[in-house]
């Protein structure tokens, strides 16, 4: 009952696809797209069937990491300015610039460059945005200057609560998600700017009261989220030196913090929302939800907003259901204070796929709309200047065809499915009693994947198709 | 709140860390008014200049 309950929750929030973004034709495919689902079905039962059979005790938290090179204290100072610069671009072209999203550079440096490539950035080279944040970069300066000025003005911190965890991150991921999906003037140039300074305040505000350090790994939202998807890179920086490592092995050293499922859930349903609002399933939901609030006295605007809030809110639970399902599932004979522990442990094998949506859902965007970026840089403002001679770039929409979009939806989806079930199946060996009861644990998990995939892949064609 | 005013020595350093933002926005307070009083001098001379008695349009043809 429960493997049927969870599975059509996966239906009700599968189509975590690229169709919101892709702008390129039709996808010239050597076989019918239905094909591809089925293989990557059958991959993902082979690599099910592969675990039970040659992974029998828990690997990846053992993998060492190598030491590479020694990243001198310049590279921190350097990265720190270019993030704080950047916010300064964001809040001077918002504030002083012109008002149209494409005439402006704030929502293209904020919704592409920033919510999109610092994760993909952070994919294949680690945590960057540790070093580039500029709250992080503010907040240290600031008490770098303090502490010359007046040695001893600072006082120690109060100790960051265990049971708050991640959750001002989730807060702070969903009230993101509302600004790019739901609420209209999220977009505009001078909002963006506005919130930015808010958002800037109340990171500095936490790092005061709780440390910057401990703030920045738990309430700071996007510092939570790029570096959960950089635990997925081969790379990482520890005591000022950089480390190459099996990609992905920090997941299984990731500790059970309270709220990591919540942030990876929020990042699942919004982009899982960001398709499924252009679907006809959402546009009749959309349009009876509008009715009902216009009925009751507000404008077509705020309706449209609430109906937005509603499918953004519904997709949320659906997904947050399905996990917690499939959690129940692993282990029915558990104690309600045991199963909590499991959501909080399993946590980590959402990241994979997480981000697995994220370059699915995005590629196009990034690989199309972020050459914008470049012509935007020349002219931040939308007046007319030409800092770099690229004020009159245009966007090539050769770079890449639809036909390797396709590919790259297929392996970040193919990837991120497979790389969850090794990550579940690792951890399941730690939490169980034996190999055969942590397979077992893990047999609900293939089905969600499976469903995933081939509800995603089958959606991606029908947006390529 | 009282116990929390009576620690105010405990807690009011760390605010030191919003001083930052509290130095933008000043910054940008100020830019903006600056802004808006350049942008009123030319109306406010155009006005005049426009409303004068003594402009070319406004002296009586002979």
């Amino acid at each position: 009952m429960r493997v049927v309950l969870a599975a059509s929750a996966a239906l009700l929030i599968a189509p975590a696809s690229a169709s919101a973004h892709g702008v390129v034709g039709r996808a010239d495919l050597p076989i019918p797209p239905s094909l591809f689902a089925a293989g990557a079905a059958a991959v993902l039962v082979l690599s099910f069937v592969a675990l039970a059979a040659l992974w029998s005790r828990p690997r990846l938290a053992k993998l060492p990491a190598k030491s590479l090179v020694l990243l001198p204290r310049w590279v921190d100072v350097t990265l720190g300015a270019l993030g704080v610069a950047l916010l300064a671009a964001v809040v001077v072209a918002g504030l002083w610039g012109a008002q149209g999203e494409r005439e402006n550079l704030a929502p293209t440096l904020v919704f592409i460059v920033f919510w999109v490539g610092v994760p993909v950035v952070s994919l294949v080279f680690g945590d960057v945005f540790r070093l580039l944040s500029p709250w992080r970069a503010i907040a240290r300066a600031t008490a770098w200057l303090a502490g010359k000025a007046v040695p001893g003005l600072l006082t120690a911190p109060h100790p960051y609560p265990w049971r708050l965890g991640r959750w001002p991150a989730a807060a702070g991921l969903f009230a993101f998600a509302v600004c790019e999906l739901v609420w209209a003037p999220g977009r505009e140039p001078d909002t963006l700017a506005v919130l930015a300074l808010l958002y800037l305040g109340a990171q500095l505000a936490g790092m005061a009261i709780f440390g910057i350090e401990a703030w920045s790994r738990n309430g700071d939202a996007f510092g939570v989220w790029f570096t959960l998807v950089a635990a997925l890179s081969p790379f990482k920086r520890r005591e000022g030196s950089l480390h190459v490592r099996v990609p992905g092995s920090r997941l299984a050293r990731e500790p059970s913090i309270p709220g990591t499922a919540a942030v990876l859930c929020v990042m699942i349903a919004s982009t899982a929302f960001d398709s499924l609002r252009e679907t006809e399933l959402f546009a009749s939901f959309g349009v009876t939800v509008q009715q009902l609030v216009v009925g009751a006295g507000t404008t077509h605007a705020s309706g449209l907003a609430l109906a937005m809030l509603a499918g953004l809110i519904l997709t949320l639970i659906a997904v947050a259901l399905t996990y917690l399902a499939a959690v129940c599932c692993m282990s029915e004979t558990a104690t309600k204070r045991r199963r909590r522990e499991l959501v909080r442990a399993m946590a980590p094998t959402l990241v994979p796929i997480a981000a697995a949506y994220l370059v699915a859902h995005y590629f196009s965007l990034l690989a199309f709309s972020g050459q914008d970026a470049w012509r935007l840089a020349s002219d931040p403002l939308g007046a007319g200047t030409d800092f770099f001679g690229t004020a009159s770039a245009g966007i090539d929409y050769s770079v890449v065809s639809a036909t390797a979009l396709w590919y790259v939806q297929l392996g970040a989806l193919l990837i991120g499915h497979v790389f969850g079930l090794v990550l579940g199946h690792d951890r399941a060996l730690e939490l169980h009693e034996g190999a055969s009861a942590a397979t077992r644990s893990q047999l609900v998990m293939l089905v969600l994947m499976v469903c995933f995939t081939v509800l995603g892949l089958s959606l991606l064609s029908e947006a390529s198709a | 709140m009282i116990s929390v005013l009576a620690h105010a020595s405990h807690w009011l350093a760390q605010a030191i860390y919003l001083a930052p933002l509290v130095l933008l926005v000043g910054i940008l307070v100020v830019t903006q008014v600056r802004d808006r009083r350049a942008r009123r001098q030319p109306e406010s001379a155009a006005m005049t200049n426009a409303g004068a008695p003594n402009s070319s349009e406004d002296r009586p043809v002979p």
